[in-house]
């Protein structure tokens, strides 16, 4: 029952799926998990061969890791993986927070949506045990995805969806470098779901701002 | 990919160095020309968009149309199948509308709550696009009926719409915003043609714009956001409107 768009490209892969988004998510989440260092050239055919692909779908999947804005493409030689700039972070984050400081949930599924969140929880709870960052990286992007898709705005999913790789990559730098923080966000992830249907949305503005600048905090400052 | 030294034997189907350096420039220049098909209602939604009839058709392989058709996926204006390939995106419904109005409305808001102060430049580059916007308008006006079918005019008037509306948005700072609000572009074009309303609030969008420059000129991002907010509320509303009756989809004909 989770919607389509709230997962990340690895996470909605399915046996139906062409071998071009195989390749492309599974590369993705290892740059994310810095199995893949930043600057380090990808070869088309290191690709192709990885997976035991021809060069077309090779291809493909690195014009889709550009799309993601996780690799460059270079001439000639292959892909090269981006570094993540504190410009980037910080205008990535005031883009998360632009979107669910604007959320406006709508009542005709907010069982379904307290259900979905509950369920969320519950796996970043189990990610939490388990150590498993890459699992909390993508439960937190569910998570974030689920307040966005609240209003019931499936456009602004939309743009926002291509984005995902990106900032489930800013979530994981975070906790690699201070897995403590993994159960502060639990915690400010558990506030949040339970002020999301208040009529205050100025306050509820104020939560997610706090949360989303607090837990990048020493990674850059979030402008308001 | 390595270079070939004359004594390796000849790899089937290799291109010619210039075409591999080329490789970004064709692959985004294909790209161009696939939307402007689209953009232009070529193709009717729903259609299936096979990449060698693609390619036959723009005079090039398939491997640029393939690539390029990953890039326009974003655009929502194409959507994938597994396993079947590409088509055009069927028309948005009066939710879709809605929902769009929603977005943009949210993005250009705070764009604009960004980008303001503009600086003396930049408010000077508002005006000129102002100033050709309402150009554009008063030759639609002047035509009255006749230009309901002049794709060439109303065309180039919503360029010059979207010309105005970019000034700020491109000086918000956030590349993501600029970017996303550039995906809604391609959509909100779709919405004109599937609405088919022609250009029936040239005179509205005039004055509506020329409120909104003189609201960012003045420097107070709370008075620029307030002034896009609500040309933009009236927008939609307008739009909406247009749409027909009980919000009911508008005719699915792409002509202009």
């Amino acid at each position: 029952m989770t919607p389509p768009n709230s997962t990340l490209p690895w996470e909605r892969l399915t046996e139906r799926s062409p071998l071009a988004a195989r390749i492309a998510a599974h590369t993705a989440q290892a740059i994310i998990e810095r199995r893949h260092r930043e600057g380090e050239l990808i070869t088309e055919s290191e690709l192709a061969d990885a997976n035991g692909a021809s060069r077309t779908p090779a291809r493909e999947a690195m014009v889709q890791l550009e799309t993601w804005g996780l690799v460059r493409l270079a001439p000639k030689k292959g892909a090269i993986v981006t570094a993540v700039t504190p410009e980037e972070r910080r205008d990535l984050l005031a883009v998360r927070t632009l979107f669910e400081a604007n959320v406006r949930p709508d009542a005709a599924t907010a069982d379904a949506l307290a259900e979905a969140l509950a369920a969320n929880l519950e796996r970043q709870e189990s990610a939490l045990t388990r150590s498993d960052l890459l699992d909390f990286a993508g439960a937190d992007h569910g998570f974030h995805s689920l307040l966005i898709q609240s209003s019931g705005n499936s456009v602004t999913m939309e743009i926002l969806d291509r984005l995902g790789p990106r900032l489930a990559r800013l979530t994981y730098q975070v906790i690699a470098e201070h897995p403590e923080r993994i159960a502060v966000f639990l915690s400010e992830h558990r506030v949040l779901a339970r002020h999301l249907a208040d009529a205050d949305r100025e306050h509820y503005a104020e939560l997610v701002r706090a949360h989303i600048s607090a837990g990048h905090a020493d990674a850059v400052t979030v402008a308001p | 990919m390595t270079t070939t030294p004359a004594s390796v034997p000849p790899v089937p189907r290799r291109e010619p160095a210039v075409v591999e350096i080329d490789r970004k420039a064709l692959r985004d220049h294909v790209s161009e020309l696939i939307l402007e098909l689209l953009l232009r209602g070529e193709f009717a939604p729903g259609e299936r968009l096979g990449i060698e009839n693609l390619a036959r058709r723009i005079n090039v392989s398939p491997t640029p149309v393939r690539e390029a058709l990953v890039q326009l996926e974003r655009t929502k204006l194409i959507t994938r199948e597994a396993l079947k390939g590409y088509r055009v995106a069927p028309p948005l419904d009066a939710t879709q509308m809605s929902q769009l109005s929603a977005a943009r409305l949210m993005l250009e808001t705070e764009a604009v709550r960004l980008a303001t102060p503009l600086g003396a430049e930049g408010v000077e580059r508002l005006r000129a696009a102002q100033r050709r916007h309402a150009e554009a308008g008063a030759g639609i006006i002047e035509r009255g009926e006749a230009a309901i079918g002049d794709a060439e005019l109303t065309g180039h008037y919503f360029a010059c719409d979207t010309a105005f509306h970019r000034v700020f948005i491109e000086s918000c700072g956030n590349p993501f915003i600029v970017e996303m609000t550039d995906a809604l572009g391609a959509q909100l074009h779709r919405m004109r043609q599937t609405v088919s309303h022609g250009v029936t609030d040239v005179a509205e969008a005039i004055a509506e714009h020329a409120a909104m420059a003189e609201a960012i000129a003045s420097g107070d991002p709370d008075a620029a956001s307030a002034a896009v907010r609500a040309h933009l509320l009236r927008v939609q509303d307008r739009a909406l409107r247009a749409a027909g009756p009980l919000g009911s989809p508008g005719p699915p004909s792409c002509t202009h």
